[in-house]
């Protein structure tokens, strides 16, 4: 079980996350929800060990995560929210870089890579560097990178962004049988259909606090609202939604 | 009343009008700017620090040879003219030479890419505007660049050599030389951007073209600032020697010799060769603009062609397949240490920022060398017995491209992508000081094959053979040292500029020298004359790589990954700044910056 207790990150002034607490548990796939700023992200960031946070702490087993936190990050797999790669590079090499530095075999590796460009329908471009490549062809390389070394913790960011619907639904199956094999999942995103499908529980941030923690069904019934999209509205309490609306319109018109 | 820089900082701080200056604005920009610096001042003051490099010599030139044009005119009053001409040909030639390192340093903003295309290709702006608005860049560039150029020459030399002709001489030798000067400038800038332009629209492996142009402008430049103060010597008489004036001649078919002529012609020279010369000097450059205007203009419509259809680029070939062999050999079985040696090689194979990086210090390196040959008078005669000044020939190329590499490591290469590392790779781990040196063995030690068989002409198979084999201890050596001043995963921190600190460190380059290329040179010269002197050496070597592996060893438990916090937040990489001004909510203007991921 991965437990995050009384999580805080400063920025310099700025409070991004403030005393946020919850649990993941395998088997689940844990959805992270908020507006722009809500604190996602750099949550995110502190889970995979690439962000160290103010106060608070990340335990694994109900051991610190982070006390070695190399061998933290060998059982951890994660797609971020930019596809920032090496462009220079072909996806196999890519794929190749990733699964080295992690240490698998060499014969492995290569069967390992070229399934999942088949399976990702990239195979035929191969050959071409990741400069060529579009979003959707950029994240299915990330996807596949963060489970290359069959991780125990899988964490997505945005991870269906720029994919095709065909490979959306494809994947959003993997994320479930991800959490089906045992592995903590979560999934952090804006789409809440995409959620509401995936997700078996959520923590819907707002200004880097929680403001709901629980099953999309539950949340659903003790809101006594039809969807998480209204669940969602009615949290992080959007404001004067048709006064912005119609201030876009007139500011796009004049 | 206003002054005129006032004027001038109005009109540049002002918003634009139209489409075309704002286009003509983001283009000029670009030149300025670079993706591997942290910021676009640290790339404005690199800039001007080239611009200086370039000015000053050519400033101090004319001022030195202030005396000698004074002592002719006194003693050989009939040397002035040839005097005056052998000058105008080392200005032409140096405002050829420093236009063209320019454009090299330019070389990707001199025409469009297919990020240009992918941002400006959905706006609603005509081809035509957006192929104008860059060519308008691009002469404000060439104006502004050749101008500072040309104007720090002619200034002094027409008042140097125009001094006896009273003020209307100098005038008229004023404009001469400014014609010559800025005529020869717009030749080379338009065949550079000709050259640009149909490599990036025909050729897969531009960055490769890119780093071969900047090599042999810059060896240019340097060869060129080594021979001027050889192409003319005024040598004083005394009581026992006769003054002298010795004068370098330029080969005919040297396009310097078109411009010479146009300056001749202004000049008011007589002679028919001179007005040939203009005219030829007028042709081609009117015809090399046109070139660059039409490449540039079908440049725009190719690159639109492939942001469109991103499949049709080339498929890439398997990068440095010699030197990432040899790496794996040095690294032995740790698959962290391959990967990140391959990652080294791969980006030193691929990447254009640090392949400029090695080709600039290439470039130093072979222009010691021809200085050196010049001293011994360039005759094959006196280099075919084995001699230091030949033998050390690979040793200081190896040596500059050693520095080079060590350089381009502190380079970084799309940095946003270093998160790879940050998530995928312990933090610690002595494999990144393996993988550091054997990328620097594989990438020096083939080179070092390669510079050995230059002077295989020279002194012979067998013995560039051997000393094949000296170089190739000596690039070994090189590498450990390299990772001895390394302590991170090259290419994935910001760049610190002046993180060299050439102004205090110069002696350490200096001993290096010694200590890389001319001693080993010497020792190889001893080993060649008394086969007992070989063990020496090779106990020498030996001792040396064991020293510096121990030393690697231990200085390789400090090696340590960056931790991310540095790296939040980082803003995406600019692509072209549009300049559309919103007030933001405090009532001021900002910019609005068109971006892409990486």
């Amino acid at each position: 079980m991965l437990a995050v207790r009384r999580l805080t990150k400063h920025y310099g002034a700025l409070v991004a996350v403030h005393d946020v607490s919850f649990e993941a548990w395998p088997g689940e796939v844990l959805g992270l929800l908020g507006p722009n700023g809500s604190g996602k992200s750099t949550t995110v960031k502190i889970l995979t060990g690439l962000l160290r946070q103010t106060a608070g702490t990340v335990q694994l087993d109900r051991a610190d995560a982070f006390a070695d936190l190399d061998a933290y990050k060998r059982i951890v797999g994660y797609v971020p929210e930019e596809p920032h790669l090496y462009s220079y590079l072909t996806g196999p090499e890519y794929l190749r870089l990733i699964g080295r530095l992690r240490g698998l075999p060499n014969r492995t590796l290569d069967d390992k890579i070229d399934r999942f460009l088949q399976l990702l329908g990239i195979y035929d471009d191969r050959h071409q560097t990741l400069a060529s490549y579009s979003k959707g062809m950029r994240q299915k390389i990330l996807i596949a990178a963060s489970v290359l070394h069959n991780p125990r913790i899988v964490i997505l960011d945005e991870p269906f962004s720029g994919l095709d619907v065909s490979a959306a639904r494809v994947l959003k199956g993997f994320v479930r049988a991800l959490a089906d094999a045992g592995k903590i999942v979560i999934f952090s995103s804006h789409v809440l259909e995409v959620v509401e499908q995936v997700c078996s529980r959520v923590v819907i941030l707002k200004d880097g606090r929680i403001v709901g923690l629980d099953s999309v069904e539950h949340l659903r019934t003790t809101l006594r609202l039809p969807s998480l999209d209204a669940v969602f509205a009615s949290l992080v309490a959007e404001e004067h939604v048709a006064e912005r609306t119609s201030g876009l319109v007139a500011a796009m018109q004049a | 009343m206003a002054g005129p820089l006032t004027v001038l900082r109005r009109v540049v701080t002002r918003p634009p009008r139209s489409p075309f200056e704002t286009l003509c604005r983001a283009f000029f920009a670009q030149f300025f700017g670079s993706e591997s610096a942290t910021s676009d001042e640290q790339v404005q003051r690199a800039m001007i620090g080239v611009l200086a490099f370039l000015i000053t010599p050519a400033l101090l030139t004319p001022i030195q040879m202030a005396s000698s044009f004074e002592f002719a005119a006194v003693r050989f009053p009939a040397l002035l003219e040839p005097m005056t001409r052998q000058m105008a040909t080392v200005y032409i030639t140096y405002s050829m030479v420093g236009v063209g390192v320019i454009a090299a340093v330019m070389w990707d903003a001199l025409s469009f890419d297919r990020r240009d295309a992918m941002v400006l290709g959905p706006l609603p702006l005509r081809a035509s505007t957006v192929i104008a608005a860059k060519l308008t860049a691009l002469a404000a560039l060439l104006l502004i660049v050749a101008f500072a150029v040309n104007v720090m020459t002619a200034v002094p030399f027409s008042m140097v050599a125009g001094n006896h002709k009273a003020a209307i001489g100098v005038v008229r030798h004023f404009l001469a030389h400014m014609a010559a000067t800025m005529t020869a400038s717009v030749f080379v800038f338009g065949l550079l951007v000709t050259l640009r332009a149909m490599v990036g629209g025909v050729s897969g492996r531009h960055v490769a073209t890119a780093s071969i142009l900047r090599f042999l402008l810059f060896s240019a430049l340097l060869c060129f600032m080594v021979f001027v103060p050889m192409a003319l010597r005024v040598e004083p008489g005394g009581r026992r020697r006769q003054a002298s004036v010795q004068m370098q001649t330029i080969p005919g078919w040297s396009p310097t010799n078109w411009f010479l002529g146009l300056h001749e012609w202004v000049r008011g020279s007589p002679g028919a060769e001179w007005d040939g010369g203009a005219r030829r000097a007028i042709a081609f450059t009117l015809a090399i603009t046109a070139s660059a205007v039409l490449t540039t203009t079908a440049g725009y419509r190719r690159q639109l062609q492939i942001a469109l259809t991103p499949s049709a680029t080339d498929a890439v070939r398997s990068a440095a397949r010699l030197p990432r062999l040899i790496a794996r050999l040095v690294t032995g079985r740790s698959h962290l240490a391959r990967a990140v040696a391959d990652f080294i090689l791969t980006t030193l194979a691929r990447s254009s920022a640090q392949q400029a990086t090695i080709a600039v210090n290439a470039a130093l390196g072979l222009t010691l060398v021809v200085a050196s040959l010049f001293r011994i008078g360039g005759d094959l005669a006196h280099m075919t017995p084995p001699r230091t000044a030949v033998l050390w020939i690979p040793l200081v190329l190896i040596y500059t491209v050693a520095i080079g590499v060590r350089a381009a490591f502190f380079v970084p290469s799309e940095l946003a992508a270093s998160w790879t590392f940050r998530f995928n790779a312990p933090l610690r781990t002595t494999g990144y000081w393996s993988a550091t040196r054997a990328a620097a063995i594989g990438f020096l030690v083939p080179m070092s094959l390669v510079a050995s068989a230059l002077i295989a002409p020279l002194i012979g198979i067998r013995a560039a053979a051997w000393h094949a084999v000296i170089v190739a201890a000596v690039a070994v050596l090189l590498a450990e040292t390299i990772a001895l001043t390394v302590k991170f995963v090259p290419f994935t921190r910001r760049y610190e500029p002046g993180h060299a600190k050439l102004k205090t460190r110069w002696p350490l380059y200096l001993i290096g020298l010694f200590v890389f290329a001319i001693w080993p040179a010497r020792a190889a010269l001893y080993a060649g004359r008394d086969p007992g002197q070989v063990l020496r050496l090779a106990a020498w070597l030996l001792a040396a790589g064991i020293a510096l592996e121990v030393a690697g060893r231990v200085h390789a438990r400090s090696w340590r990954l960056d931790p991310l916090e540095e790296f939040q937040d980082e803003s995406p990489i600019a692509v072209l700044d549009i300049g559309i001004v919103l007030p933001n909510e405090v009532g001021h203007d900002r910019g609005l910056v068109g971006s892409s991921g990486a």
